[in-house]
């Protein structure tokens, strides 16, 4: 326990650093399956959105806004997709301070798969938000959407932002390193394997089963032909 | 207990009480009555504990500010340590073991989080006033990620104290 806690604390800064500078790269996917989620779900408000920085997201909207002097525009919106994606560099670092698993690396694409649905569902639940209630009643008025629509989209939010990062996080390092898990906590959480002789001989009569079985079906597809 | 094999149903459970409580959580009448009174106590006890070494910090609400310079931070949702908390409860709640020994590990793991929350407010309060960059990657990247992994680490010592020779749990070797 104590090596894997020294092993965490030390890679945690690497990862840290190694996301925020690979951040354009990691967040490309999370781009494009935000662009073909919102141009389906919200096409009245969504027109374009491009990575500007390594914490920022600028979101070009369909929306109208006017100034005092009459002047008219479309906002755009500047998001922080990382404040959806920590759990990347802490996932990344449990991994690989794991004292029995091995395959490490190859783990790490898996990871990034599991929490990129979390990351979009927040970026886009941000975008939605931020049209919806940020940028006042003349661009809310413009979506006309209703009630239950808003309070879906503010739940949707604070589900994205508060407890959907830390929720994938757990469910993805459960799903990849169940054996450290087990290792770590000193607990039995799988089901048994049979290793008695009533579990071998078990298995053995079910394998038996199976193979008469098997040659009953072919012994009838050879009979009709 | 927890020496007996589990199958699914300590991730159904687990997994169950995370989504369960999380939801709770979202809902207004819930954060009006539990989620937002804890998290003025905590800016309460936070602002407390640092007018001791401190004179200029001043509490009010949820806000801890500087009476001075006027600079203020505010502990909102998300600052709370509410969702290590879940996590915690649910881990604890799904692994098998007495009434008695699930209530140590909440509070012992309540304790834990919450000092290391205070110690996150204590810092993120200096570090604004010194370094705005500073500041936003602590707020927004590294304490959740430290407070998840105390949560963590919380729950498995209590699993392997529960494995240990003499307690009830412990597993036959």
């Amino acid at each position: 326990m104590a090596p894997f806690l020294l092993r965490l604390l030390l890679l945690l800064p690497l990862c840290f650093a190694a996301w925020y500078f690979a951040a354009p790269l990691l967040l490309q996917p999370a781009e494009w399956l935000t662009t073909g989620l919102l141009a389906l779900t919200l096409p009245e408000a969504f027109a374009a959105v491009s990575i500007e920085a390594r914490s920022s997201m600028l979101f070009d909207t369909r929306l109208v806004v006017h100034t005092a002097e009459g002047l008219a525009g479309s906002p755009v919106l500047s998001l922080d997709p990382l404040i959806y994606a920590y759990n990347l560099p802490v996932l990344a670092a449990l991994i690989l301070a794991a004292p029995q698993s091995r395959r490490r690396l190859q783990r790490l694409p898996l990871a990034y798969a599991l929490l990129l649905p979390a990351w979009v569902w927040g970026i886009c639940f941000g975008f939605a938000k931020a049209v919806s209630f940020d940028l006042g009643p003349e661009v809310s008025a413009q979506i006309a959407a209703p009630g239950w629509w808003l309070e879906g989209v503010a739940l949707g939010y604070q589900f994205g932002y508060l407890v959907l990062p830390v929720f994938a996080l757990v469910f993805a390092w459960y799903v990849l390193c169940r054996d450290d898990v087990l290792a770590l906590s000193g607990a039995v959480l799988a089901p048994p394997k049979p290793l008695t002789d009533d579990g071998r001989q078990v298995r053995r009569m079910r394998a038996l089963q199976r193979q008469r079985r098997r040659a009953k079906h072919r012994s009838r597809r050879t009979g009709r032909r | 207990m927890a020496g007996e094999r589990l199958s699914g149903s300590f991730l159904l459970v687990f997994f169950g009480v995370q989504l369960v409580l999380f939801t709770l959580t979202l809902l207004e009448p819930v954060r009006r009555a539990l989620i937002v009174p804890f998290t003025e106590s905590l800016a309460l006890v936070s602002s407390w504990l640092m007018t001791r070494l401190d004179p200029a910090v001043l509490a009010e609400g949820v806000l801890i500010q500087n009476r001075h310079t006027g600079f203020a931070v505010e502990i909102a949702a998300g600052c709370n340590g509410v969702e290590p908390m879940i996590i915690l409860l649910a881990a604890i709640l799904a692994f098998p073991a007495s009434l008695r020994q699930k209530l140590q590990g909440i509070v012992i793991g309540f304790v834990a989080i919450q000092a290391l929350n205070l110690l996150r407010i204590v810092t993120l309060y200096y570090l604004g006033q010194w370094n705005q960059t500073v500041f936003e990657w602590a707020h927004l990247y590294v304490w959740p990620a430290l407070i998840l992994i105390d949560a963590l680490v919380v729950w498995l010592l209590w699993v392997r104290y529960l494995q240990r020779p003499g307690t009830s749990n412990a597993v036959p070797a």
